[in-house]
């Protein structure tokens, strides 16, 4: 079990201090774009800020400023939306201009080649739909971290299903935007977005360049502040995790077992200061990314994938052994690495052959998380079954059919995570319905 | 320090500050009628925002105050 879980903490620091790099690396095109500073400036000025309240506060400065942001990202780019739409004539005036098919969900996914995400319909229920988003919401320390910080087991269960409720309402101000820019592109000019520096059209200025145009002085003081906001709260929330990844999983684990409690808090501190330095050296690579999104689901794929198919059987299969768990995760793993080099979209991967070109890189890091997750669950599956497991007693509370049910004890609908639920799915259908 | 730390009271805080600012250069700031329509609105849902993050953080300094009282009697 702890080889797993040390296998697990590697791979995830490197996804927490790449997740940071692409925040920062947003950051800095916002400032280079917008307020004219040059590039590596602006990464050293945001990486210092973010490390100076990280440093003197913790995870609970690093919260207490996430909320914060949520209402300052919601506010200040919400009026974006309002404005943006009025200029583009209101819903006439987007269904006119924007092309059919990217106004949809699911029209066009039976071909890659029919949709404007170059994705097909498994690719996006299974890699998406399951595999990463059930990877993401179950599996990220970044959200379980969140649950863990809770007074109750009835507030850690609520804290995911709380947090889903904004998450549906984000695609309003996160892609929103992106279709209203369309629409204004057919009807004016100026809101053509430049290209990066491999010549492809930079999709990540969408934001900027509707702020920039459409938000008078004053408001866009606000909106730009929202924007920075939001990419210091995504590093933020990953450096946290990284620091306490590298402090207990793996320092205390396996390097220093028995120092004090103020040696640790040095560590981790420490850890901060080198996970805000990798961070800066990943906002690099994150150039070369037309889109950040892609490179996130990347990311993701790589991690999240595989482990999410570990914690699936962990938890529902009593048989599921150690060598089992450890064996799968590392096959999986490999197995996403391999299924990158082997395959190619907008000119990334393929660094070990060339087997299969994606339509997508969003196409690509889906396949790469469906692979990823089937090779974790079939290794897994096989090595437990022919190696020893623990008895029933070492697994309760760690399998859910062994463990004792907990009784809630909220009485209030509006508190039950069951309820809560189903009214997140409810609303999840009914979006999909209206949208598909 | 107590009331520092209490999340309500500083977003409402932050927002009713922005909020005023935003309403007042609006009116001040010269630009067209549309242009300082736009500051002047999203000022006064920012305040009006701000007031209400305000008015629930003084109400649940009362039942914290209550509960707080309670536990101590208990």
């Amino acid at each position: 079990m702890k080889k797993t879980r040390t296998f697990n903490s590697l791979t995830f620091a490197v996804m927490t201090v790449f997740s940071s790099g692409i925040s920062l690396y947003a950051l800095a095109i916002l400032m280079e774009t917008i307020v004219g500073w040059d590039f590596s400036l602006s990464i050293w000025v945001a990486a210092s800020v973010v490390l100076i309240y990280i440093l003197l506060g913790g995870l609970t400065s690093a919260v207490y400023n996430e909320v914060l942001q949520f209402f300052l990202i919601v506010l200040g780019i919400a009026p974006l939306v309002f404005i943006g739409l009025e200029k583009a004539g209101g819903l006439q005036g987007i269904l006119h201009n924007v092309e059919n098919a990217k106004l949809h969900l699911w029209r066009g996914m039976d071909h890659p080649a029919n949709n404007p995400m170059g994705v097909d319909a498994f690719s996006m229920i299974f890699g998406l739909g399951f595999v990463l988003a059930f990877g993401y919401w179950c599996t990220d320390f970044l959200v379980v971290q969140r649950g863990m910080i809770s007074r109750n087991l009835n507030e850690a269960r609520r804290t995911p299903i709380i947090a889903a409720v904004p998450k549906i309402l984000m695609p309003a101000i996160v892609i929103l935007p992106g279709i209203i820019i369309l629409a204004l592109q057919n009807q004016f000019t100026g809101f053509e977005l430049p290209k990066n520096a491999n010549g492809a059209v930079d999709y990540n200025m969408t934001l900027p360049l509707l702020l920039s145009k459409l938000y008078p002085s004053g408001i866009l003081g606000v909106g730009l502040t929202a924007l920075i906001a939001s990419f210091m709260s995504g590093m933020a929330e990953n450096v946290t995790a990284f620091n306490t990844v590298w402090t207990f999983d793996i320092y205390q684990s396996h390097i220093n077992k028995n120092a004090s409690q103020k040696h640790y808090l040095y560590v981790g501190k420490a850890a901060t200061v080198v996970g805000i330095l990798i961070s800066i050296a990943t906002a690099y690579v994150a150039r070369g990314f037309n889109s950040i999104m892609d490179l996130l689901q990347l990311v993701f794929s790589f991690v999240n994938a595989p482990l999410f198919a570990t914690f699936f059987l962990g938890m529902f299969w009593k048989r599921t052994t150690a060598n089992g768990a450890f064996w799968g995760l590392l096959a999986g793993t490999a197995s996403a690495a391999i299924t990158h080099g082997l395959t190619t979209a907008e000119g990334k991967g393929g660094w070990l052959g060339h087997v299969h070109e994606f339509y997508s890189g969003t196409s690509q890091a889906f396949m790469i998380a469906s692979i990823a997750f089937v090779v974790c669950f079939v290794v897994t599956l096989l090595i437990s079954s022919f190696t020893k497991r623990k008895n029933d007693e070492k697994l309760a509370g760690l399998v859910y059919a062994l463990t004792p049910k907990q009784t809630d004890p909220a009485k209030a609908w509006y508190k039950n995570p069951l309820w809560l639920g189903l009214i997140v799915l409810a609303a999840t259908l009914v979006l999909n319905i209206i949208f598909f | 320090m107590k009331k520092i730390l209490d999340l309500r009271f500083v977003i409402g805080c932050f927002f009713l500050l922005v909020g005023l600012i935003l309403v007042g250069y609006g009116f001040l700031s010269g630009q067209s009628n549309d242009l300082s329509a736009v500051n002047r609105w999203c000022g006064i849902v920012f305040a009006l925002f701000g007031i209400i993050m305000l008015l629930i953080s003084g109400k649940n300094k009362d039942e914290d105050e209550i509960a707080e009282l309670q536990s101590d009697f208990l």
